[in-house]
């Protein structure tokens, strides 16, 4: 039976709903800048008898739409560390019209040998020669060490994700406890329930994941490729830097809970985000680019190696103009790691260094039994010659690198660059995609839980609305009980 | 309530806005583009077909070096050519010289000075230098072509004659010898002297083959002759032995034969000139083709590397007006969504 005082009841609990939906709406707004907000919403349940009452606070959220945002962004994450290691790679030739290619190096060193080989008398003409030779050996200098230093800094960057994944890890564990034991107010779970998505989301940047949610909302965190990153605790995931990390010595692999995730023939590989991205730029791309350079240093070695000019030969071929670390000829298919880092000009055909320039023209760079120009004369060509064909000359560099197979020197270099150029176009397209997947998804979920602030404010004159009537019933049930007061008076 | 579908306030106002990021930068490229003719960033844009076009770059600047290198060889071929005429001449006039000499009463001394002068012109034209290298050097570009007569081979000529009758030319002893006599001195052990041995030891350091000059790596072109060719020996023997032998005390009948034996000498050395100068002309025309070939080359790979870089001009033009017009939709939208907020009608 409704009596007076049961309307006083239902107005006063109107109040309080109207109160705690509108503090949800204050919420909302405020947090709308947030991308990682889920926007809020009351939950109003009338009790039997009719009196209304916030049962819980909802979370606009769609875990398929967030998965697929967690997956596309890892896409992401991971292609863009890859472009920027072959953008590096590219900007150390830049524009065809810069001439700053190796091949261009090679190019140049072979036009300066041409003019000289027209007119070998000329010392002036030697000594262009081995200035190209010079600038052409400090190109491949600093490319080899520019190589090897985007390497070691994915090293370097690897254990900075590791580091992170970690962290993230166990700021999880504290997050994901607050969840399954269910702490807080509603309002306060669905905030650790934002936070848990945040984390999940900073994690897919560094590392691709898989996640599987249980019955008491506990959510199981997997790698992609099936190691456990998170299950009730955080797996730990080991990876420690080499340094320094020598051309040709292999990084170390990152284990989760003790099983291999990266390198070649790992169990359980993971293949998107920043840490496998970072991986193969340290296990594949640098080192293969690395490889490109010392098959064109040995090349030049070789070029210019001299052979004992007596027949039959009884001598064994020496390094010429240029020498590398080891004072042994090295093979052109599987040149030794870092040789371009280490190729330099013969100090005996170096002014600087107390040598002779002649001795590109004469030979005898292994002394007196190689020297081809025995009677000295000034004219000499037939050695400048050879040196200035070979960059011509077909030789057999295997294909271990993704180049090579039986072409020139020159062919090499030009191979070199496209296959930079190629990879990074090829890197660039699938960057694109990804991101536009990565968007699309984001913007998808954005459009489920994000906070349209007119919506809000809509709802919050639906409220306005509704308190004043509230209001209005506890002032007339007042006047009511006023009327009634004097009746009984 | 049952909730609308409906787009999130941040999302709304961040569209416009990476859409306004984006644009600029396409914005810039497109300047860039328009500006330069070429891709504003050529390796994303042609891939691996950057191989392609750096290689055409460095035809293009091989090719130039060749041109250039080609247009020195045969500015050296031209001083060649003119330093053969000029010898060409000097052995006409010797040969007018020593035919109104060989009737002369002193016809024997002024033949012998013309000798002299001629031997002397020869040397220094066969001394012609072209970028400090001696032209008729060959391979021995650093050393005289040709020893300076007073300087050694003089010498060795009058020796031989010593050698060959017992004493010297200016011996009185000399007047008795007959043309036979003479003859046989000058086509044994005096023509011997411009054998290869005597020769090289006495006249000449030049090397018998010249240098050659190769575009590329094509086969080598010929465009030069040594003062060890023919030609020079057969002129120096002329003029050496009638400067040799008009200095000394030889009868007359002996003298006329010293001036036959002379005149085939000129002959032949003036045949030999002509077949240097044809064979070096025609590796200047080998050299001219060769060349004009390049030339036809080097507007190949340029025509070929404008269409592997370039970008229609107008096409990139008509892109930042697309854009510009885009961006400026993107800032109005930005500006009319920022003001469009319910607050402002509540």
């Amino acid at each position: 039976m409704a009596n007076i005082s049961s309307a006083l009841n239902h107005a006063l609990a109107g109040l309080s709903v109207s109160a705690a939906q509108s503090a949800v709406v204050a919420r909302n707004v405020s947090n709308a800048g947030d991308e990682n907000y889920t926007r809020k919403s009351a939950e109003v349940y009338t009790m039997p008898g009719g009196t209304p009452m916030v049962s819980a606070i909802n979370r606009s959220t769609d875990r398929q739409l967030l998965d697929k945002l967690l997956a596309s962004s890892s896409d992401a994450a991971g292609k863009t560390v890859v472009l920027d290691a072959l953008t590096r790679m590219s900007s150390l030739s830049g524009d065809p019209e810069d001439n700053r290619s190796l091949a261009a190096g090679l190019n140049a060193l072979q036009q300066s040998l041409r003019a000289y080989e027209v007119n070998p008398a000329s010392i002036t003409l030697g000594r262009d020669a081995l200035e190209s030779a010079r600038n052409l050996v400090e190109k491949l200098n600093s490319a080899s060490r520019e190589a090897s230093l985007i390497r070691s800094e994915a090293d370097e960057a690897m254990s900075g994700s590791v580091d992170r994944i970690n962290n993230l890890l166990a700021q999880f564990k504290i997050v994901n406890d607050g969840v399954v034991r269910g702490q807080g107010t509603a309002s306060e779970l669905s905030d650790t329930l934002d936070q848990r998505d945040a984390i999940l989301r900073q994690l897919s940047d560094e590392i691709g994941i898989r996640t599987t949610v249980r019955p008491n909302n506990d959510i199981l965190v997997y790698a992609e490729g099936g190691a456990v990153l998170f299950e009730g605790s955080p797996r730990t995931v080991r990876f420690s830097a080499t340094t320094p990390l020598a051309p040709g010595v292999a990084g170390r692999v990152v284990l989760i809970d003790g099983a291999a995730v990266t390198g070649d023939g790992a169990p359980m590989p993971v293949s998107s985000g920043k840490l496998a991205a970072l991986a193969q730029v340290r296990d594949r791309t640098a080192p293969q680019f690395s490889t490109h350079l010392d098959q064109i240093a040995a090349g030049l070695i070789r070029s210019f190696a001299e052979t004992d000019p007596a027949t039959p030969p009884s001598l064994p071929e020496v390094e010429g103009l240029f020498v590398g670390n080891a004072g042994t000829l090295p093979q052109l298919s599987n040149p030794p790691a870092g040789l371009a880092g280490q190729i330099g000009i013969n100090a005996l055909a170096d002014p600087q260094q107390g040598g002779s320039v002649l001795l590109l023209r004469d030979g005898g760079f292994g002394g007196a039994p190689y020297l081809r120009n025995a009677l000295s004369q000034t004219g000499y060509q037939t050695r400048i010659a050879e040196l200035a064909d070979s960059f011509d000359a077909v030789r057999s560099f295997g294909e271990a690198a993704g180049i090579g197979g039986n072409v020139s020197l020159k062919s090499l270099s030009l191979q070199s660059s496209a296959w930079v150029e190629a990879s990074r176009q090829a890197a660039s397209k699938s960057l694109d995609l990804a991101k536009a997947m990565a968007v699309r998804a984001g913007d998808s979920l954005a459009r489920v839980t994000g906070v349209n602030i007119d919506q809000e404010m809509a709802t919050l004159l639906d409220l306005e609305k509704s308190y004043q009537a509230s209001s209005k019933v506890l002032a007339t049930v007042d006047a009511m009980l006023a009327a009634l007061m004097e009746a009984v008076r | 309530m049952p909730r609308i579908d409906s787009i999130s306030t941040r999302l709304m106002s961040q569209i416009p806005r990476t859409a306004i990021a984006e644009g600029q930068k396409q914005l810039a490229e497109a300047q860039t583009e328009a500006a330069t003719g070429r891709y504003a960033d050529m390796g994303m844009a042609l891939g691996s077909r950057i191989g392609a076009t750096i290689g055409f770059r460095l035809r293009l600047e091989s090719v130039s070096n060749m041109l250039n290198l080609a247009k020195q060889a045969d500015l050296r071929a031209e001083i060649t050519q003119a330093s053969l005429s000029s010898l060409a001449d000097l052995a006409k006039g010797f040969q007018s010289a020593l035919a109104g000499a060989r009737g002369a009463e002193n016809g024997k001394s002024l033949a012998s000075t013309s000798g002299m002068l001629s031997l002397d012109a020869m040397q220094s034209t066969l001394s012609t230098t072209y970028d400090g290298q001696y032209i008729f050097g060959g391979l021995m570009s650093d050393s005289t072509p040709l020893t300076p007569y007073l300087a050694g081979p003089r010498q060795a000529v009058i020796g031989a004659f010593e050698t060959h009758f017992g004493f010297p030319p200016s011996d009185a002893a000399a007047a008795a010898l007959s043309a036979v006599d003479i003859e046989g001195f000058l086509d044994g052990a005096f023509s011997s002297l411009f054998e290869d041995t005597d020769w090289r030891s006495t006249w000449s350091a030049a090397s018998s083959e010249g240098m050659q000059f190769r575009l590329g790596t094509g086969p080598a072109i010929d465009l030069q002759t040594t003062a060890d060719q023919p030609f020079a020996r057969a002129l120096a023997q002329a003029f050496s032995m009638v400067e040799m032998l008009g200095n000394s005390s030889i009868g007359r009948d002996a003298f006329q034969a010293v001036a036959d034996r002379a005149m085939a000498r000129i002959s032949e050395a003036q045949l030999q000139i002509g077949s240097e100068q044809a064979r070096i002309g025609a590796g200047q025309a080998r050299l001219k083709l060769a060349s004009e070939a390049l030339e036809k080359e080097r507007t190949d790979f340029s025509s070929a590397i404008r269409s592997l870089e370039g970008v229609d001009a107008y096409e990139a033009a008509t892109r930042i007006n697309v854009l510009m017009a885009q961006l400026e939709t993107s800032y109005a939208v930005t500006g009319r969504i920022n003001r469009l907020s319910l607050l402002s009608y509540i």
